[in-house]
């Protein structure tokens, strides 16, 4: 019975005291919610920044994951030793680990198996077996090239198939390659037969419905393949050959020597299981990873599973499982480090800006409580209860801000997320946002005691006897000491060692502490300072009649109170003023980056249909040139080289003035001049007349080569032996050249015996001609009259003359064998915008060296150089496509084509260059650039730090609002004692905002000074602020735009400040005098 | 039932407090049934007044809480009591009861007229049943009607429940109305009135302060003879003697 009587008398107590708080924070209702918004302001910064860095931690993942191709994120398996089946490596790839819920991490499964052999020549009659002995079946793992470059295919030089020589060769068979492949010729490769490239078919000699006789292995027999398609490769950099080069053709093999390689010839998986024996197959699975599956907190689970996965398999089965996902996930963990760093400060830094003011507030209106308090005492509480009652509310309105400002953060991370991260990216409340908060509420109750503690000081005793509350200066001041000494020392460490921008260890916390610690300091020596500065003013106008300046002189000198404000004012502004200035920096800086990144306002990656000629097609579907350029961009180990349209690149690229050289100057420089006009052939044959005088040893033959510029294919046409006296030599041409071929040189090739005498040869070119489809013999307009116009690169032992209306060559058949002579239409050395970085990497004894079109090494000549190229950065060339398109000579090149369009660009081109031959397979823009700059990491950030300097600002200009507000009632009675005495009410006024605008106005200066001083010194360190785009100067001015916001906050602050001085202190003072009331 | 009655600045509040025990004395002894206060610590103070001795201060806000219903406040008045672990002998409902005050149950503090908060501020005074009651100027800017009305309540206390109620006055109607008055003069007792007679108090040091009547026959600085005569003791100035 007595139990039941405590239990109830418990509850009855936990009833009537949770009535009792409720009633209190009701009647103080003013003040409990002033408190409690503060509080669910810390609580709700401190929670949101966890909020915020797991959505940007998951935009850094996905940003991280998502333009890796597959080969990086995918995984891979093989068997550790031997051959084994398709079934085999399949049941593993269907094995891979998945995730028990949620979308799955893999995508569907590409197989691809690879059997070596050796092509037998169509006059090998050997039967049986080949010579060859040696394991072809590893070679294409060989061949994989790093995933960071590009595939080009080795340049070729062109071996005359002789029928008499083997080559190497891999039967490839891969999950859907057809789609993959242009098939210029049949179909694609069938259960009943393989495809060969149209190189292998030139240099085999084969056709559709022929067969391919090959040899697996070391005593393989001799099989026939039968080709039903010729292909050419799409794109072989593209995503679904996982950097695996497939194309070698021309390349010296690795096992053989002497033996060249083919590209390779596909099968299905069925046709090459039929034709290669068993022991010869590899077997490669391949697994890509599916974007967007994993979120930061699957991580750790997919960690472990798939590094269990990879043991077992191993230790079990023997298949080796590899992905380099884990290393790319590190890549992403180190950026979210970063970012996550300053998340942590700026939250850190806006929840102890919460934290103040709610101890400022709590401060502020500890007067309210105080007689509850008293009472308490009166009635004899302990001190314990006592001071419950003196904090019980503080502490519930914290404890209630808590899950409050976690719901509000989350609601405003929510709503904010497709804003700032882009669609698709949420925001969850982690566990370490609650614990944040939670922790914040924590240090907020401790604010909050501290803040109320005024209502416990003294006590009843004190309070009647009416003795003041005795303060502690020093404590202050050392207080204050401590603030300036750790700025003093965050600002020398910064201005030493601040320059760490751009270094692994990413951004500098200090830097992002800066703008706060200085604004501390800088508002604590104001704070200081001011009060005897007044002192000073107000001695001087204590006895004149500015009664409004003598007043506010005196008020703000006198309260304490006002150093506070004064020294929040100037935080907040700092913090504006810095976070603004690092924002407009930072994306100064970000879209210069985008947009030199990128090249131009948009890129276009084509490919150009066979038989199309790419500058042609892109001139005629913008016949403006206003607002499309072809663009060629050769990656090699030694640098890029950026072929442009110079005709077109200053309209349409993106130049910016820092580059020092104006595009259209940089333009013109490109651009050769004194070139001899080409000479194009189009027809089935080629003819050439020429008188021979000398002594012909060694059966010298005329031969002339021509360049399909559409097929990127060069062939010799033999003219026949030359013979004494005037002869016309005559020979077919390859394809018949129908998109025209351009005449690279006439060559005579002869014996080279040894003789005693060297004999001199006078060749004398009198016509070209060029026999059309309709068999008429047409003369070519190639400037024989005029030996200037033709050039000889073996000039040393040919001269050049004009002989009647012809050309004349003398020269030697000595011991070299060959001399050739050429159109003069192309320049001896490639004119070439070069950048530092480039000049120092590829420099010859003459110029600089620049990587061609097709590969090979040109001889350039330096035309301005800039600190960086747009599209290709640092280490690269810039020069003008139809000039390197004038030593293309030999084999098809993979280079990559791109369309880049200016802003002005019409939507319909895209459709234009598809009638022209140019299909757009991808679309980079400086816009999608720049918001992909935007959402990065560290970037993400510091947009955390743009808010948060916005909230400061609010926080402190309601903070200034409420203190004034709730001190109104004492301020009505003082002002009112001043009406009684005479003074006018426009002169409280004036006092009042006098009051208003000093406090805030040296608020604002310190602030501004603060942030500007931080600026200045931290932004270079804080990476993203001046992220370098290499070679662009940074742009570091402290922008107005900060200066401005700076002033608009002051004016807020002074427009919401004189509202409430006007219509809460004095007309209430009015008022009070009036009534002679003070309810 | 003892009134302390006289001009402002007298020290009347001052005596009020110094038994209550939020001031100490700097000399001499204060003591409240056995105890002196002056040995006590500031917690076995709070003990005290937790329980024995009940002050009522002056001001009604400074009694009560404003936001509170009347049991919330009586509820809170004996918190003090339950915290030190001394139960209050009856619940706030039965207190009302017994004071005459149950209409005010419910009501919150705010929302009432001024006499009726000053009649919870005196129920919430006796809410821990108190052996010693001092109320300071209880009827301070009240109208008469309520100042009679508090009156009556707190001599309804004195005569019902036995608690001895010291209030602080400077109303001679008001302490006309309690059946003895100490009239505080210059910090010293000046004169101690039992059902409307009138005596002088001889203190400690043998002095004794004179009626006003009686200073302006004898105007300081005197010389008197004190003379004992078989009716008492007789103040004889030399220039009266033949």
């Amino acid at each position: 019975m007595g139990a039941r009587v405590g239990r109830l008398r418990g509850t009855v107590e936990r009833s009537s005291r949770a009535a009792l708080l409720v009633s209190g924070l009701r009647w103080r209702a003013r003040s409990s919610l002033a408190m409690l918004a503060v509080a669910v302001f810390a609580t709700g910064v401190a929670a949101f920044g966890p909020i915020y860095l797991h959505s940007a931690d998951q935009v850094v993942l996905t940003g991280t994951l998502a333009p890796a191709p597959p080969v990086t994120t995918g995984l891979e398996f093989f068997p550790a030793t031997g051959s084994r089946t398709l079934p085999w490596i399949e049941r593993f790839v269907r094995s891979a680990p998945e995730p028990a819920a949620g979308p799955r991490w893999w995508g569907k499964p590409l197989f691809t198996e690879t059997a070596g052999f050796v092509s037998v020549p169509a006059n090998f009659s050997a039967h049986g077996h080949t010579s060859v002995s040696a394991d072809l079946t590893t070679r294409t793992s060989r061949h994989r090239v790093p995933a960071s470059t590009r595939i080009r295919l080795v340049r070729v030089t062109r071996t005359p198939y002789r029928g008499t020589l083997p080559f190497a060769g891999t039967l490839v068979a891969r999950t859907g390659e057809c789609a993959h492949l242009q098939i210029v010729s049949g179909t694609c490769a069938s259960g009943r037969g393989i495809i060969v490239s149209t190189r292998d078919a030139a240099t085999l000699g084969v056709s559709v419905g022929q067969g391919l006789r090959v040899v697996f292995g070391s005593r393989g027999k001799i099989i026939s393949l039968p080709i039903v398609g010729i292909y050419r490769p799409g794109n072989p950099s593209a995503p679904y050959w996982w950097s695996y080069n497939y194309f070698i053709y021309g390349s010296p093999s690795e096992l053989y020597t002497g033996v060249t390689n083919l590209d390779a010839v596909f099968a299905t998986l069925h046709g090459l299981a039929t034709w290669a024996p068993k022991d010869r197959i590899y077997v490669l699975g391949q697994v890509p990873y599916h974007y967007g599956s994993l979120t930061v907190d699957s991580i750790s689970g997919f960690r472990q599973r798939l590094d269990r996965y990879e043991s077992i398999s191993y230790r079990n089965s023997g298949v080796r499982v590899s992905t380099r996902l884990l290393d790319l996930l590190d890549v992403a963990g180190s950026t979210e480090h970063s970012a996550g760093t300053v998340v942590d400060v700026v939250d850190l830094e806006l929840a102890l800006l919460g934290i103040f003011v709610l101890y400022f507030v709590a401060n502020r209106t500890a007067a309210e409580r105080e007689p509850d308090v008293r009472l308490a005492e009166l009635r004899g509480f302990r001190m314990r209860s006592t001071i419950a009652v003196a904090l019980a509310e503080p502490v519930a309105i914290v404890a209630a801000a808590v899950p409050l400002g976690l719901l509000i953060a989350w609601a405003v991370a929510r709503a904010a997320a497709s804003t700032v991260f882009g669609p698709g990216v949420g925001a969850s409340v982690t566990l370490l946002a609650v614990l944040a908060a939670v922790v914040a509420g924590l240090v907020g109750v401790g604010a909050a005691a501290l803040g109320a503690r005024r209502s416990l000081a003294g006590g009843l005793s004190a309070a009647a006897d009416a003795l003041p509350t005795p303060g502690r200066p020093g404590w202050a001041l050392l207080g204050d000491a401590a603030w300036v000494a750790l700025a003093g020392a965050g600002f020398f460490e910064l201005v030493v060692n601040g320059d760490s921008g751009g270094g692994p260890s990413g951004s500098n916390p200090l830097a992002a502490l800066s703008p706060g610690l200085l604004a501390v300091a800088l508002g604590v020596l104001a704070a200081r300072l001011l009060p005897r500065a007044l002192g000073v003013a107000h001695r001087r106008t204590a006895f004149s009649p500015k009664v409004a300046a003598a007043l506010s002189t005196r008020t703000v000198a006198r309260r304490k109170e006002y150093r506070t404000q004064l020294v929040l004012v100037a935080l907040a502004v700092a913090l504006t003023t810095f976070a603004v200035s690092g924002w407009i920096i930072s994306a100064r800086n970000r879209d210069a980056r985008a947009e030199l990144a990128v090249g131009a306002p948009r890129v276009l990656d084509v490919s150009v249909r066979t038989g199309t000629t790419f500058v042609r097609a892109v001139r005629r579907s913008d016949p403006t040139g206003r607002y499309a350029m072809a663009v060629v961009v050769e990656h090699a180990a030694d640098g890029t080289t950026l072929a442009v349209d110079a005709q077109r690149f200053a309209a349409v690229a993106t130049w910016p003035v820092v580059l020092g050289v104006p595009a259209a100057q940089v333009a013109r420089r490109l651009r050769p001049r004194g070139l001899a006009p080409q000479v194009l052939v189009r027809g089935t044959a080629i003819s050439v007349t020429a008188d021979t005088t000398g002594t012909l040893h060694g059966s010298p033959e005329l031969a002339a080569n021509v360049y399909d510029m559409n097929t990127q294919f060069s062939s010799r046409v033999t003219l026949g032996r030359l013979s004494p006296g005037a002869h016309r030599y005559e020979g077919r041409l390859y394809a018949d050249c129908p998109g025209g071929c351009r005449l690279l040189d006439l060559s005579v090739t002869w014996s080279t015996k040894t003789t005693a005498q060297t004999p001199t040869v006078r060749l004398g070119i009198t016509s070209l001609a060029v026999r059309t489809r309709s068999a008429a013999w047409v003369p070519l307009r190639a400037g024989l009259d005029n030996p200037h116009l033709w050039t000889s690169s073996t000039s040393d032992r040919a001269q050049l003359y004009r002989s009647g209306d012809g050309l004349g060559v003398r020269f030697s058949l000595d011991s070299f064998g060959t001399v050739s002579v050429s159109p003069a239409d192309v320049p001896k050395a490639l004119p070439v915008v070069v950048t530092p970085t480039s000049q120092s990497t590829a420099s010859g004894d003459a110029g600089p060296l620049v990587v061609g079109l097709d590969g090979s090494t040109l001889p350039g000549r330096q035309v301005a150089e800039v600190p960086a190229l747009p599209g290709v950065g640092t280490d690269s060339v810039l020069v003008d496509l139809r000039a390197a398109e004038l030593y293309l000579t030999d084999g098809f090149t993979t280079d990559t084509a791109e369309v880049w369009l200016a802003k002005s660009a019409p939507p319909s081109i895209v459709s234009v260059l598809g009638r022209h031959g140019v299909h757009v397979a991808g679309v980079t823009t400086a816009a999608g650039a720049v918001a992909a700059l935007a959402r990065s990491g560290l970037n993400l950030a510091y947009l955390l730090y743009l808010l948060a300097a916005a909230a400061a600002t609010f926080l402190v200009i309601s903070a200034t609002a409420f203190t004034l507000s709730s001190a109104a009632r004492r301020r009505q009675g003082e002002l009112s004692a001043l009406r009684v005495v005479g003074v006018d009410a426009a002169v409280l006024r004036r006092a009042v905002w006098a009051e208003q605008g000093l406090v805030l106005g040296v608020g604002v200066l310190a602030g501004v000074l603060a942030g500007a001083i931080a600026a200045a010194v931290a932004i270079r360190s804080v990476p993203e602020f001046v992220t370098k785009t290499p070679g662009l100067p940074l742009q570091l001015g402290l922008p107005v735009a900060a200066l401005t916001v700076a002033l608009a906050a002051l004016l807020l602050a002074l427009a919401v400040t004189v509202l409430i001085a006007s219509t809460v202190v004095v007309r209430g003072a009015t008022a009070v005098r009036l009534t002679g009331s003070r309810t | 039932m003892l009134a302390l009655l006289g001009p402002s600045g007298m020290g009347k509040t001052t005596v009020l407090r110094l038994i209550a025990g939020v001031m100490t004395a700097s000399a001499g002894v204060v003591r409240v049934g056995d105890v002196d206060l002056r040995k006590l610590k500031g917690a076995e103070r709070r003990r005290l007044r937790a329980g024995e001795i009940s002050y009522i201060v002056q001001g009604t806000w400074a009694n009560v809480l404003p936001f509170a219903t009347t049991v919330e406040n009586l509820w809170f008045a004996q918190h003090g009591a339950r915290v030190q672990g001394r139960m209050p002998p009856w619940e706030p409902h039965e207190l009302l009861a017994l004071l005459g005050l149950s209409q005010l149950a419910d009501a919150r503090l705010a929302e009432l007229p001024r006499g009726a908060q000053q009649l919870v501020a005196v129920a919430a005074g006796m809410a821990t049943g108190p052996r010693l009651l001092l109320a300071d100027e209880p009827t301070a800017q009240l109208t008469s009607t309520s100042a009679f009305n508090v009156v009556q309540l707190l001599r309804h206390i004195s005569s019902e429940l036995g608690t001895t109620v010291i209030i602080v006055t400077h109303d001679h109607v008001i302490a006309s109305l309690l059946p003895r008055v100490v009239t505080i003069r210059d910090g010293r007792v000046g004169a101690d009135a039992i059902r409307g007679e009138e005596y002088a108090v001889v203190d400690g040091s043998g002095s004794v302060q004179l009626p006003p009547d009686v200073l302006q026959v004898l105007p300081p600085n005197t010389r008197v003879r004190v003379v004992r005569s078989p009716g008492g003791v007789e103040l004889r100035s030399p220039e009266w003697e033949p």
